[in-house]
This record gives structure tokens, sequence and C-alpha cells, in this order.
């Protein structure tokens, strides 16, 4: 359950990173509409949530805020090293990581 | 001043940073490392690196136990677990035997000695009265170190170890404690100030949060010290909040001085209060039905089997079945007025963020009887005051927290040291251009390279001298400490009298040498044979490894640099 909830909060980021304009236009190659970057921020917001409760479930109330906090703040790192030196990688990463995420949820 | 009030606080944001910028530095660095302050003592202390948790290990620790109890009141054993491989073992002639003090036994004993279980100090208690306090007591009971494996006793050399480190962070060295705390008080409250100024300074801090330019010149530095800051800001923002807590009885005193009159005890009692409220408010009833069921098991158990006498194996037994995770440790206390033996039982793994000094997760039990006398769970109490101070004591040192949630700490840690190592350069990058170099520049140029390499070189001597020192030597922890401090200065002497750019590669090449001489040496000598490369705790291989990244880290930094000053990208 914790690799999921690390899962979800990739996913919730990359997805309010595509909110931002040039991450969208660098990535997608073309300019977002607003509309989609209304439907990116309530999937990234919702997404990071589910991680949040699942990783509430998994510590508690106290522990798992803490952890959600942390974790958060490491996979932006990670996230913009990403499109920093492999930003080709992102979509099929991400495509991966959400397969991943379904498997490890469903099984 | 400035005009406007983006540019005041740019200003405020550039002065508060660097002024006690190499203070924060050092701080962050040590404060960090503390996170793995166990281990570095471990690593320190070679002799009991052969320990291995074994089948064995829990009857040693309870042939240990009762070999001690024997002619002590209260014997405390720490079990083999992720952060420790030996059985530890600490006697104590009643000198915090107060159970009538505090909720649990733990909570006596750290206030008596106004330390907490790993030996921190507790900064509610003013140093002047522990000490005094410390006097009449008589000196701390020491540990002793006994292999998990065979129950053979192992001498572990003199080194403070970790705890130097520890203690450089927030009593910087030999400093009476008091002045100490307002000069660590005072680079926190200037961290904080520059972290606020700073989130209102920068106008794109939400658009540039996933950005990072690694470009020649200010705008490269600017990002590798704005990523960090915002990915780490809650950590940042509690760390030096929660830092600042710590200290609060130091800086601000009058409030505890003026209503208890000085009478720190009666303070505690009040805390103590607090907690033992909270059980009876918050879970007495379902920990109460929990120690009845556990009880009847029992009895149904002793029926069963016809057995009369409860052993300390089955009370631990039960301990194990208890807590999921396992458990770290026990404590057994003699209380020859009562006739009475209890053992107190510790989890491996806190279950709350409140878990921290007066209110651990434990359970106890007649040592006689083997019923199950009391569970006590960490949590919250009715006290909003106390809960805020006691969350944010606890996450500063988070001595909660798992392996993994200690490794995103001690990741968040060295995003504080990046920000404020980046933060220093990008003074000097901002303005190296200008024709006329000052005095306050080449002041600043030269100390960075003294705090942000300077440093790390003194780390590495200390590990060095750990293992280069005799065993024998008398004085050898403190030979540690000069070895550290000196290297120190030699590094600071080296960057003042050297050009600015050789002694930039030059610290950057000998600090990822003595990276690379740590695994080493460390092999030479304490390795008994080829396979302790992959045949030892954990803890040790880890440390091997992360010499290894930091001479990776130091290596590529030093290859960079003399790239970019030979194209002259580095003025």
């Amino acid at each position: 359950m914790i690799l999921s909830s690390i899962c979800l909060i990739y996913l919730g980021l990359i997805s309010l990173s595509l909110v931002l304009k040039k991450h969208y236009k660098e990535i997608i190659k073309k300019d977002s509409d607003t509309w989609i970057r209304v439907l990116l921020s309530i999937v990234g917001v919702a997404l990071l949530a589910t991680a949040q409760v699942f990783l509430i479930k998994i510590f508690g109330v106290s522990l798992g805020l803490t952890y959600a906090v942390g974790l958060i703040g490491i996979i932006i790192v990670f996230i913009a090293m990403l499109y920093t030196y492999i930003p080709k990688i992102i979509i099929s990463f991400s495509i991966y990581v959400l397969l991943m995420t379904l498997i490890l949820t469903l099984v | 001043m400035e005009n406007s009030y983006r540019k005041s606080m740019t200003w405020l944001h550039t002065y508060t940073g660097l002024i006690l910028g190499w203070l924060l530095f050092a701080i962050f660095v040590s404060g960090t490392s503390s996170y793995y302050e166990k281990e570095i003592t471990i690593w320190m202390k070679p002799e009991l690196h052969k320990s291995q948790e074994s089948e064995k290990t829990l009857d040693i620790a309870i042939d240990k136990a009762l070999e001690n109890i024997e002619n002590s009141n209260r014997v405390s054993i720490e079990l083999p677990n992720n952060r420790n491989n030996t059985i530890k073992v600490t006697k104590n002639n009643g000198r915090n035997h107060h159970h009538h003090h505090g909720p649990n036994d733990e909570h006596s004993q750290v206030q008596k000695k106004g330390d907490s279980p790993s030996g921190k100090p507790d900064l509610s208690n003013p140093s002047k009265s522990e000490d005094k306090k410390e006097k009449k007591r008589g000196p701390r009971p020491k540990p002793e170190y006994y292999d998990a494996s065979t129950g053979e006793k192992l001498e572990a050399r003199d080194t403070q170890g970790g705890g130097f480190l520890y203690r450089l962070h927030f009593e910087l060295y030999n400093l009476p404690r008091d002045v100490a705390s307002w000069i660590v008080g005072i680079a926190a409250m200037s961290m904080l100030i520059a972290i606020i100024s700073g989130v209102i300074m920068h106008k794109r801090i939400i658009k540039d949060i996933f950005t990072f330019r690694p470009k020649n010149g200010p705008r490269g530095w600017m990002d590798a010290h704005i990523l960090p800051a915002v990915a780490a800001l809650p950590f940042l923002i509690m760390i030096t909040y929660s830092g600042l807590i710590l200290l609060a009885e130091t800086l601000m005193p009058w409030a505890l001085n003026t209503h208890y009159n000085g009478n720190f005890g009666k303070y505690i009692q009040d805390i103590d209060k607090v907690i033992i409220d909270k059980k009876v408010n918050t879970n007495e009833f379902t920990l109460e039905q929990k120690i009845i069921q556990i009880n009847n098991q029992i009895n149904k158990e002793e029926t069963n089997s016809e057995q009369n006498e409860v052993n300390l194996k089955a009370i631990l037994t039960k301990g194990n079945d208890f807590y999921k995770n396992g458990i770290s440790s026990f404590t057994i206390t003699k209380d020859p007025v009562l006739n009475s033996i209890k053992v107190e039982i510790k989890p491996n793994e806190d279950t709350s963020i409140f878990s921290y000094k007066r209110d651990k997760d434990s359970i106890t039990f007649d040592a006689n009887s083997g019923k199950l006398l009391k569970i006590s769970k960490a949590g919250s109490t009715q006290s909003t005051i106390y809960d805020t101070e006691n969350t944010f004591r606890s996450l500063h040192m988070a001595l909660f927290a798992d392996s993994i949630l200690r490794f995103i700490f001690f990741i968040f840690g060295i995003s504080g040291i990046v920000l404020v190592g980046t933060g220093l350069i990008l003074w000097t990058e901002k303005r190296k251009n200008k024709s006329k170099k000052s005095f306050g520049f080449w002041l600043v140029e030269k100390l960075n390279i003294g705090t942000i390499v300077g440093l790390f070189i003194a780390i590495g001597i200390y590990f060095i001298a750990n293992r280069l020192i005799s065993i024998e030597e008398t004085m050898r922890s403190s030979f540690e400490i000069n070895a550290f401090f000196i290297a120190w200065a030699a590094s600071y002497i080296h960057a003042f009298i050297r050009n600015t750019k050789k002694a930039w590669i030059e610290q950057l090449t000998l600090a990822s040498l003595l990276f690379l001489t740590l695994p080493i040496l460390n092999a030479l000598m304490t390795f008994e044979n080829i396979s302790w490369i992959y045949d030892r705790d954990s803890i040790l291989i880890g440390f091997d490894l992360f010499f290894i990244f930091l001479f990776l880290v130091f290596s590529l930094i030093t290859f960079i640099a003399r790239k970019k000053f030979k194209k002259g990208e580095i003025q």
C-alpha cells in the first residue's frame, strides 16, 4: 500500500506539473486549453488526496500526514530532475507508474 | 532598506541568510547527521560490529537481564533492531526509580536525567538545576554491550560517536549551554526570517516548483537554491520553528519562572497530570477491555498447561504477540518495599507522532503472576498547547520515525544543507562581475570554502581519527574531537591564504579522497575476513555505501568545477 501511495503521489504531482503551461508544452508539444488545466488540477489533487487516505490508513493520522508531506517533497525533486535531464521519458514512465498503481491497488 | 515591499524582503532575505549562513550550514550538517546518531556511534565502535542478531538473542538477553536484576533494582535491555546490532544492558540501582513521578518508567528516567532515552537532553529542564541534581545522583549508568549471537561481553572504545555531531548542532562546543542556546536560537530565528522573506520575494515560487536549470552563473545557482527550498518547505519551516521551541525555555523563560517560581519539578508534575488525564479520558475503556481479554487468555493458558510460574520468556513472547512489529526493549523494575517485579515492554515501531519521551507506547506485566497490568499508548491529550509543543519537539528529533521516515527526514536535512550552501554561493555569484571587489566579497568567498567544504573534510577526518587513534589511548575521545576542529581550522586557513579557485579545487579533491579512504581504512582496520564485505549488519554496509556515494558526489563536483574554471565559465 505504501508503494501505491508513492505511485499515486507521483501521478498526482505529474498532473499538477502539467497544469503549468511551460511543462505541458514541453511534454505534449502544444498549448493547453483551460478545461484541460482544470481537469488536470482536479485529477492531481484527487490523486494526492487518495494517497493521503492510503497513508493515514497505514500509519494513522499523525504519521500518515508526516509521510505524505515527506514523500511529496522528495517526489517534487524527482520530477524536477526528470523535466531537467530526461523529459522525453516522462509520458512513458508515467504510463508505467499508472499501470503499476492499478496492479498494486487491485492486487 | 529598499523602496518596495518585495525589494525590502529581498534585502532582508539576503542579509539574514548571509550573516549567520555559515553557522546555519554547520547546524544543518551536524543536525542532519544526528538523524543517524545511534548508527554513527555504532560505526565508531568497531568492537561491536561482529554482533549479529540470531535465534539465541532473546535467550541471551533474558539471561543478562536475570543476572543483572540480582544486584540491581532496575535493568533495561535494548534488543537488536534496525538501529542497533547488540544487546545493550543498562542497570541502575534506584537512580531513576521514582514511579510516582510520571505515567511510565521511561518518563521518570527522562526527567531525572534531563536526557531523553537516546541520551538527548530534555531542554524543558534548566541546565543549572539539572547539573546540581546530576551531582547528587552520581554518575549516569554506563551501558554494557553483549554479542547478540554468543552473549560475549563487548568492550567498546571510548568515543563520543554520533553524540558529538548531535551536540554540536545545538550546544556548539565547549560553550556554556545558555550562551550556545542563544547563539543557535538567533541563527534559527534568522533562518525562519530568511524562509518567510524568501517565500514572499519569489514571485514565481509555484510556477518554478518543478524547475531546475543547471546553467552557469546566478540563474543555475538560484534554481539550485529554490528547488530544495520549495520541495522541503514544510520541513524547513518545521525544523526551524521547532528548533526555536526546543530552545524556548532559554530564550523565553519568564512565563515558566513566574508561574512556578523556579520550581520546575511542579511544572513536570503538571505535564504528567496532562498525560495521565488523557489516558483516563480517551482510551481507558478500550485498553481496560483489552487487558481483561489478554489476562483471561493468560489464565486459560496457565490452566491448560497446569503451570503457575510465569517466566520472563513467556512475558516477552506475549509482548511480541501484542506488537505486530516486535519489541525493541524491556525494563525490569524491582520494588523491594512492595516485593513486586514489573516488566515494561516497548515496541519496535511507534504508532504516533506524539510518541516522545514522556509518553511512549508500552505494556507492563507483573513478573510474578504474568498478568498484564497496563497498556500505555502515546496519543493526543486534552491540552492543545501541550500537544502542539510535543508535536513540534517530536517532529524535530524524529524519535517516532521508522527507517523509511527517518531516511525522508535525512534527505530533507540534506535539502536544508543544499539550500544554505547554494544561498551562500549565490551571494558571491551575483557580485563577482563587479569590477571592484570589496573586502566583504573576499571574506564571504573564503568563509564559503572553509565552511562548505571544510566541514565535510573535518567530518571525514573525525571518522578517520576514530580508526587510527589507539584504543588504549586514554584521551582518545578528545583527540578525535580535536582532529575534527584542527582539520576544520586548517580548511579556513588554507582558504584564506590560497587563491580562491585553487582552494575550491584542492579542498574538494581532499574531501573526495577522504571519503574514498574511509571504506578502505575501515576494511583494513576492522574486517576479520573478506566475507565481511557483505556479511555484516546492514547499518555498517550502509555506511560504506554512503562514504562511496559522498566520494562520487565530491569527485563529480571537483570535475565540474575544474572544467568550468579552465573554460573560464566560473571566475
